[in-house]
């Protein structure tokens, strides 16, 4: 109890401390008055009187200090004294602090918005109670039969996965019914047309089991969740929708519960709405904004599924154990189960549990491998600022040496002298980490955006929380302790060295060391740099075999609402008609998906009379394109003809290839008129197109075939829309019109090409401008670093120099050391940094494009301009010594 | 002038008696004890506030601003019922060791 009140009372004390301070000021005083007084009133004079107080008092200073002793407040005390005096003595090297705290803050605050990704992506729970209850659930073995995701054709392979058919939830579920609460999801990728009210939206949707959102205990914000008795067959349909849905689609109207909405074209009742935070169970992806039971299948699901057949792989499992059981023994228990239900589907099959406390997240091993990376990256950069720090804590000690030794002499102990240091380095350290972390939570959210690209969102929660703040709080701790240790000791310990500028002689090696850490490490970042700054100009520099600019994309998404094969190629044509009258639109056409936007369909393709050349059969990329396709896209034709409105359904079925195929599957023989088989069918290639980037720029063109949309049909289309206007300005009239064919079609997805190019090519264009501004910025640190080493010692040789000159050195003499000096330290730091920087780039440049890791003018170029940017630094205080008045330098002594 | 130096820890016995006739300020303190002694006990003031800052922090007295007899703030002290507690306590300690160190010099 006695520790508590001590605690109490130190608490209090040091949280009011002004108020404490004043307090015993005052009460001290009403003693010494009264005893004044008292004094007076026995005859003495006035000065007399006070005299006497003071001296039966036996000094106010020590009681005031034995007092604070009491409660513990005499370190508070001393610390608020070394950060004044620290404070005090940095606001008179206000260059030195400027420096050293906006350099500080660069780096923290680059390490902290790093990190707040990091913390959001890597470290981040689902936003449910007790994440670490729940499981995924996996299956692997070697394959039967069964359609997976309605996709077969894996026979015999070894594979895996996370979805599940439906009979197999139901028997899983009730075999571990005692250990775990096994529920499941379906997404629907391909997304569900959703009508509100005006406009159809192309929403993400999620097919749930009934007891989903109890088993993740999501509670609603309003209304009610689904539950198991909306997954029965016959049940009515009921959709939950999100937040961001409400707000978006509903302008948060109070009254939504019971309102119709039409998905997929079947009328659904909303009965209630999520909580803000509830993201879903996939992080990192656009949350789905619809939930509804998987009965609802038949409604929103893809056409002809059969839904509850055991032959039907497509429900992702998860579980939520129940308290006290442990994992492996749930393991145990769903293998075991498993293995009972799955022997007709599959060899040697095994199930496992994963840990789901991070939901499920497929961009996380993706933004990892970037993210680590640029961990280190700013951890180099912090420890280059650290160095720096140190640096100039060094030769700012040195130059306080006088100070110091005043200090030391008036009886300040070499503990004091050295904590006061220490406090200057945690003031600045503490300025520098408080500027940096405010930067970060910009930075965080800016570096999010970029690392996602233009395209995609990045859909992480990147907010400062405890555990962004707790790291740069250690960070800055850490940055003190680090550069702070070795300079506060060392000028702590120089009390007795007299100030002497003329002991001259050994040059400050450990400042010579940290200088040529600080370019090694420097060198590495403009390597990494350059490298990427070339892969950029190279991606840039390739051609893509087609015309970028103008060229409006968007997408037009039938999805589930049962149109035939004919309706769909009907809507189609009629969109490509009502585009190409359009004012500022000179062509228009449709293809599957757009180039460059990392999609590709792939066929297997067999030419006859050709099987044993390829021995088995080889693979093209596939598209199914609209007329006038070549047109508007700008590819040439190279042979024959394009694709023409006259190759309708009933017209011979017909392709063009491009160049890559004629050379992979005709081997240079004459292609037009000659047959290939794709898919079942037989194709007379009608015309030879060039080669083009397909998915990525830095890919190689592959084979491709190209078919007539009306002879088969993709189930969504985007269009391309060639303009003679900026592609931006006709982009709304463009949605107006398409929106007015069909109203229940989603038109969404809308950019351009050179938008999408910018995309496949933005992580490298990332990597480079990230690391070129490291780069620059770390160069412009060890610049100073270098800078500031070197005019110290030029100044603390200012005597030896005058001496020198005075018996006849001439400049050269005196230039020639310091410049070799400076050359050493660059060479050295250029000699350790190339075979370093080769090693980072080994591992960490894998995106390179046109040139190896070892690219020989990338080292030179930047080993010349470290050397450059090293004499630079060097010059000007080589010149000031040449400039040394030897009068003047002989008078300071 | 030949003064009594006090026994360590007696100073916090004193200050509790002379709290128990009711709060007063430090200056109050040190003169009451010096006037209950017939002048004999002199309490050192520089060491009076750190005690008595002891003592609050330990929880047997308790601080409060209030006005001096002269109309200017200063701080009381008081008793509180864990101070009468140690008081009693610590008297009948003293008592004991007075009446022991007594009849070790008494005896011949």
């Amino acid at each position: 109890m006695g520790l508590l009140r001590n605690a109490r009372a130190w608490l209090g004390a040091s949280l009011r401390r002004r108020r404490f301070e004043a307090d015993l000021d005052e009460e001290l005083r009403l003693h010494l008055e009264l005893r004044e007084e008292k004094n007076r009133a026995a005859g003495m004079g006035a000065a007399e009187a006070r005299q006497d107080a003071l001296r039966s008092f036996g000094g106010v200073g020590r009681a005031k200090e034995d007092v604070r002793g009491v409660l513990g407040l005499h370190w508070l005390h001393d610390l608020a004294q070394d950060l004044r005096y620290g404070a005090r003595s940095l606001g008179k090297w206000p260059l030195f602090t400027v420096i050293a705290v906006s350099s500080l803050a660069l780096a923290i605050g680059a390490a902290t918005s790093v990190f707040s990704l990091v913390n959001a992506v890597l470290l981040g729970s689902l936003p449910v109670p007790d994440p670490q209850e729940l499981r995924i659930i996996h299956w692997s073995g070697i394959t039967k039969h069964f359609s997976y995701w309605g996709v077969g054709g894996w026979d015999g392979v070894r594979n895996h996965g996370n979805d599940f058919s439906l009979p197999a939830y139901r028997d899983l579920r009730s075999a571990c019914r005692e250990d775990a609460e096994v529920f499941g999801y379906v997404p629907t990728y391909e997304g569900v047309l959703a009508r509100a009210r005006h406009e159809t939206m192309s929403a993400q949707g999620f097919m749930v089991t009934g007891n989903f959102f109890a088993a993740l205990r999501v509670r609603p914000l309003f209304g009610s969740l689904l539950g198991e008795e909306d997954d029965r067959p016959g049940a009515d349909r009921r959709v939950v929708i999100s937040y961001h849905w409400w707000e978006s689609q509903f302008d948060l109207d109070p009254g939504v519960l019971g309102r119709q909405m039409l998905l997929n074209g079947s009328s659904y009742t909303v009965v209630g709405v999520l909580p803000r935070g509830f993201s879903g169970i996939r992080t990192g992806k656009v949350p789905a904004d619809l939930y509804f039971t998987i009965s609802a299948q038949p409604h929103v699901g893809p056409q002809g599924w059969r839904m509850d057949s055991p032959d039907s792989w497509y429900v992702a499992l998860m579980a939520r154990l129940r308290p006290g059981v442990r994992p492996e023994h749930f393991g145990a228990v769903i293998d075991a189960a498993f293995k009972g239900i799955s022997g007709k589907y599959l060899g040697e099959p095994a199930a496992a549990v994963l840990n789901g406390r991070q939901g499920i997240d497929e961009n996380r091993g993706d933004y990892g491998r970037v993210l680590m990376p640029l961990l280190g990256t700013v951890g180099v950069m912090l420890l280059i600022a650290c160095a720096n720090l140190a640096g100039m804590l060094l030769a700012r000690g040195s130059a306080r040496r006088h100070e110091l030794s005043i200090r030391g002499a008036l009886g300040a102990g070499r503990g004091r002298l050295v904590r006061q240091l220490m406090a200057e380095c945690l003031l600045l350290t503490l300025v520098g980490g408080a500027l940096g972390t405010l930067a970060a939570g910009w930075g965080g959210m800016l570096l999010g955006r970029v690392l996602a690209g233009s395209t995609s969102a990045f859909k992480y929660d990147a907010r400062m929380d405890w555990r962004v703040l707790g790291f740069a709080l250690a960070l800055v701790v850490v940055t003190a302790l680090v550069s702070g240790i070795y300079p506060a000791l060392k000028a702590g310990s120089a009390k007795s060295a007299g100030p002497g500028p003329m002991r001259g002689g050994s040059r400050s090696r450990a400042g010579g060391t940290l200088v040529v850490a600080q370019i090694c490490l420097s060198l590495i970042l403009v390597v990494v740099a350059g490298l990427y700054a070339r892969t950029l100009s190279n991606l840039l520099g390739v051609s893509p075999g087609f015309s970028v600019e103008n060229l409006l994309i968007f997408h037009a998404n039938p999805g589930n609402l049962r149109m035939t094969d004919a309706e769909v190629r009907t809507y189609y044509s009629s969109v490509q008609d009502a585009l190409r009258p359009m004012p500022g639109v000179t062509s228009a056409s449709l293809m599957p998906y757009p180039f460059l936007s990392n999609t590709s369909q792939v066929d297997d393709v067999a030419v006859p009379g050709r099987e044993k050349d390829g021995g088995a059969a080889h693979e093209a990329n596939s598209m199914d394109v609209g007329d006038s396709f070549f047109e508007t896209l700008g590819i040439r034709i190279l042979a024959g003809r394009g694709i023409i409105v006259s190759d309708t359904a009933n017209a011979p079925k017909v392709a063009v290839v491009n160049s890559a195929f004629v050379r992979q599957f005709f081997g240079g023989e004459a292609p037009i008129g000659r047959v290939i088989r794709v898919r079942g069918s037989d194709w007379r290639v009608v015309g030879v197109c060039a080669d083009t980037r397909f998915s990525r720029l830095w890919q190689p063109s592959h084979p491709t075939m190209y078919f007539p949309f009306r002879q088969q049909t993709p189930g969504s289309a985007f269009f391309a829309v060639r303009t003679a206007l900026p592609p931006a300005s006709i982009a709304a009239q463009v949605r107006r019109a398409v929106d007015r064919i069909n109203p229940a079609i989603a038109v969404d997805d809308v950019s351009t090409q050179r938008e999408l190019l910018d995309a496949t090519i933005g992580p490298q264009r990332i990597v480079a401008a990230l690391c070129g501004s490291l780069a620059a910025l770390t160069l412009a640190l060890s610049c100073a670093g270098l800078y500031g080493l070197i005019s110290h010692d030029v100044a603390r040789r200012t005597g030896e120099i005058g001496v020198r000159m005075a018996l006849g050195a001439s400049k050269a003499q005196i230039l020639g050391p310091v410049l070799r000096w400076a050359l050493a330290i660059g060479g050295l730091g250029i000699a350790a940094g190339l075979p370093l920087s080769y090693a980072v780039a080994r591992v960490y440049c894998t995106n390179l494009f046109g040139l190896t890791t070892g690219d020989p003018a990338t080292y030179a170029g930047s080993g010349a301009l470290m050397m450059a940017v090293t004499l630079l630094a060097a010059a000007v205080p080589a010149r000031r010594a040449s400039c040394v008045d030897p009068l003047a330098a002989l008078r300071c002594e | 002038m030949d003064k009594p130096e006090l026994f360590a820890g007696t100073l916090d016995l004193l200050i509790l008696k002379v709290l128990g006739g009711g709060p007063l300020h430090g200056f109050a303190i040190a003169e009451r004890i010096h006037a209950l002694s017939r002048s004999v006990l002199i309490v050192e003031e520089g060491s009076l506030y750190p005690c008595l800052y002891r003592m609050d922090a330990k929880g047997w007295i308790e601080p409060e601003w209030g006005q001096s007899d002269k109309g200017r703030r200063a701080k009381f002290y008081s008793l509180t019922p864990l101070g009468r507690k140690q008081l009693a306590s610590e008297r009948a300690a003293w008592d004991r060791m007075a009446v022991a160190i007594g009849d070790v010099l008494r005896s011949s």
